[in-house]
C-alpha cells in the first residue's frame, strides 16, 4: 500500500529527531499559552458569565484549549500540501516520485494523513498539559463521545487541504499565502473568541470553513450536548466534507494538467 | 580591513539580505498580518470576555486597563528583540543550509559585520512595521498611544536592546555547533515568545517561569517601556536599573559567548549540509 508506506516514511523521518518533536510541542503549547493567560489576565479569573451566555462554555482555558487544538489539526494537511511538496522539490525528489508506478493522489494523501497522524499526536500532548496546567477535567466518555465528531472534521480538514496541493504545484512558494490562510482561519473560526463579536456576514461567511463546526461540534460535547443537540453542525460538516473533496479534486486535477505541461520544476 | 571597507562589507551585507528578502514579496505581507493578527486577536478576545475595551483586572496588576494598548506596547518589544534574536541566528543557519557560511566567514571582513549586515535589514523592516502598525492599529482598532510617551521610551528600548543582542550574539555562538539548529532555534524563539511578557504580565506565570522571563532582556524592557510609557522615568526607577543591570550582563555572556564558540568552530570546522 503506497499510503501506508509514505505515512511510515514521513513518520520515520519526523521522530528520528527527539529535539523536532520536543520544539513542536513546545511551539504548540506555548501559542496556546499565550491566548489564554491573555485572556486570564484581562477577566482575572478564568471564567466569563458573557462568554457562558454566548457559547456554553464559561471556562475560558476549556474553551480555548478545544478550538486551538483543532485548529492546529485543521491546518496540518495544508501544511502537509505547502510544506511537504515544497520539500521535495527542494530536496529534487517530488519528479522521481510522481515517475515511480503509483497515482499521485495516493502519495499525496499518505502525506497528508501522515502529517495528520503525527499532528494529532502531537496534540493529544498539547491537550493533556493544557488540560494538566489549566486543570480542565476531561473524562473518558468526552473523548469518546468527541471520536466521530473528530473523524468526521478530519476527512473535511483532508478534502480542504486539498485545495493547496493543486497550488502549490504551480505557485511554489506559498508558504506567506498558507500562513496568512492559516492565521485567517484562527480568526474566523472563533477559536479563542466567540464569533458574536465579529460582524454578521463574517459570522455567516465562517460557516463556510469546516473548523467552525468541528469546533462548535466538540466544545458542545464538553458541555454535555447530545449528538441530536449537536446534529447542525455535524450536518454541516458532512456538506463541507463532499464541497471541499469535490473543489480540491477539481483544482488539484486543473493544476496537475498545467504542471504537465509546465514540468514540475524544482528549486 | 579599514573602516571605509568594512562599511562598504557591511553595506554589501545588507544588499544582499534585503534583495533575498525582497525575492518573496509575499513574505513581507505575511509579517505585516501577523501583526494585525495578533492585536485583532487581543482586541476579540477581550471583547468576548469582558464585553468593553476596559479589564479592572489587567489595571490592578499593571496599572494597564486598555489591554489593547498593553498588548500593542508588549507586541512591538517583542516584534522588535525577535529582530536580533532571529537575525544572528538565521544569518547563520541560512548560510549553513545554503552552504555559504565558510565563504562569508573566509572573507576578510569581521565577523560582527557579518552579523550586523543582516540586522540591518531586520532593524529596518522592524520599523518599517511599526511604521505601518502604529497609524492602522490607531485609526482601525483605536489604541490609544501618546506619542509623547510612545518617543519617551525609545531610550528604554535602545538600553533593552543591547541585551538582546547579547542573547542574540549568544544564539548564534550555540548554532554554530548544532547539526540541526532549526528545533534549537524554535525553542529560544518559543521560549522567548512565552516569557516577553508581551501579551500578559509575567506576574500571572508560575513562581519558576517569572524567574526565567525575568532572567531574559525581554519581559523587563517591556515592562521598563509599559511603566515609562504610563508613569514615566520618575517612577520606573526600579525597573530602569535591573534592565540596564540584565542588559550589560547579557552584552558580556553573548560576546564571550560567540568568541569561544567561533574558536571552537575553528578547531572542529564549520559544518556543511
Amino acid at each position: 500500500m503506497p499510503v501506508i508506506a509514505v505515512i511510515e516514511k514521513e513518520f520515520r523521518m519526523f521522530f528520528r529527531y527527539p529535539l523536532r518533536v520536543f520544539s513542536s510541542i513546545l511551539v504548540g503549547i506555548v501559542f496556546l499559552l499565550q491566548f489564554v493567560f491573555f485572556g486570564q489576565a484581562v477577566l482575572g479569573g478564568r471564567y466569563s458569565q458573557l462568554l457562558a451566555s454566548s457559547t456554553g462554555i464559561g471556562d475560558y482555558p476549556t474553551y480555548a484549549l478545544v478550538g486551538y487544538v483543532l485548529w492546529w489539526l485543521s491546518v496540518s494537511p495544508m501544511e502537509a500540501y505547502v510544506w511537504g511538496i515544497r520539500r521535495e522539490l527542494q530536496r529534487g525528489t517530488f519528479e522521481t516520485n510522481i515517475a515511480a508506478p503509483v497515482r499521485i493522489t495516493e502519495l499525496l494523501l499518505g502525506l497528508a494523513l501522515s502529517w495528520l497522524l503525527m499532528d494529532s499526536i502531537l496534540m493529544a500532548v498539547v491537550f493533556a498539559l493544557g488540560a494538566i496546567i489549566f486543570h480542565i477535567s476531561v473524562t473518558l466518555s468526552i473523548l469518546l463521545k468527541s471520536l466521530p465528531v473528530l473523524l468526521l472534521s478530519f476527512l473535511a480538514f483532508l478534502g480542504f487541504g486539498f485545495i493547496f496541493a493543486g497550488l502549490v504545484m504551480i505557485m511554489k512558494n506559498i508558504g506567506p499565502f498558507a500562513q496568512i490562510f492559516e492565521f485567517s482561519m484562527l480568526f474566523f473560526s472563533g477559536v479563542f473568541f466567540p464569533l458574536n463579536v465579529m460582524p454578521r456576514a463574517v459570522v455567516e461567511f465562517s460557516k463556510l470553513l469546516p473548523l467552525t463546526h468541528s469546533v462548535d461540534a466538540v466544545r458542545g460535547i464538553f458541555t454535555g450536548k447530545s449528538y441530536p443537540a449537536i446534529l447542525p453542525s455535524v450536518s454541516w460538516l458532512i456538506l463541507l466534507v463532499i464541497l471541499y473533496w469535490l473543489i480540491g479534486y477539481a483544482i488539484f486535477k486543473w493544476a496537475d494538467g498545467v504542471t504537465r505541461v509546465m514540468g514540475y520544476g524544482g528549486y | 580591513m579599514g573602516v571605509t571597507e568594512e562599511l562598504r562589507a557591511l553595506y554589501g551585507v545588507a544588499v544582499k539580505s534585503w534583495r533575498i528578502f525582497l525575492s518573496y514579496r509575499m513574505w513581507m505581507v505575511s509579517d505585516i498580518m501577523l501583526g494585525f493578527f495578533f492585536v485583532g486577536q487581543a482586541l476579540l478576545i477581550g471583547i468576548g470576555l469582558t464585553g468593553g475595551r476596559n479589564s479592572p483586572a489587567l489595571q490592578r496588576i499593571t496599572g494597564y486597563s486598555d489591554y489593547l494598548t498593553f498588548a500593542v506596547l508588549g507586541f512591538m518589544v517583542l516584534a522588535f528583540g525577535l529582530t536580533f534574536l532571529s537575525g544572528f541566528v538565521w544569518s547563520v543557519v541560512d548560510e549553513l543550509y545554503a552552504g555559504t557560511l565558510e565563504y562569508s566567514f573566509a572573507s576578510p571582513m569581521r565577523r560582527i559585520t557579518f552579523f550586523l549586515g543582516n540586522v540591518l535589514v531586520r532593524i529596518f523592516l522592524s520599523f518599517l512595521y511599526m511604521a505601518v502598525y502604529i497609524p492602522l492599529f490607531i485609526l482601525i482598532f483605536d489604541v490609544h498611544i501618546n506619542p509623547v510617551g510612545f518617543l519617551r521610551s525609545m531610550p528604554v528600548l535602545l538600553i533593552g536592546t543591547v541585551g538582546m543582542i547579547g542573547l542574540g550574539m549568544s544564539a548564534a555562538g550555540l548554532v554554530l555547533y548544532l547539526r540541526d539548529p532549526g528545533p534549537f532555534i524554535n525553542i529560544l524563539e518559543m521560549l522567548v515568545f512565552a516569557l516577553s511578557g508581551a501579551m500578559y504580565p509575567v506576574t500571572i506565570l508560575p513562581e519558576p517561569l517569572q524567574l526565567l522571563a525575568r532572567a531574559m532582556p525581554y519581559a523587563p524592557t517591556s515592562e521598563a517601556v509599559r511603566k515609562v510609557v504610563a508613569f514615566g522615568y520618575s517612577n520606573a526607577g526600579r525597573e530602569l536599573s535591573y534592565l540596564i543591570f540584565i542588559s550589560m550582563l547579557y552584552a558580556i555572556l553573548g560576546y564571550l559567548t560567540y568568541r569561544w564558540s567561533e574558536k571552537q568552530a575553528r578547531v572542529v570546522g564549520l559544518k556543511n549540509y
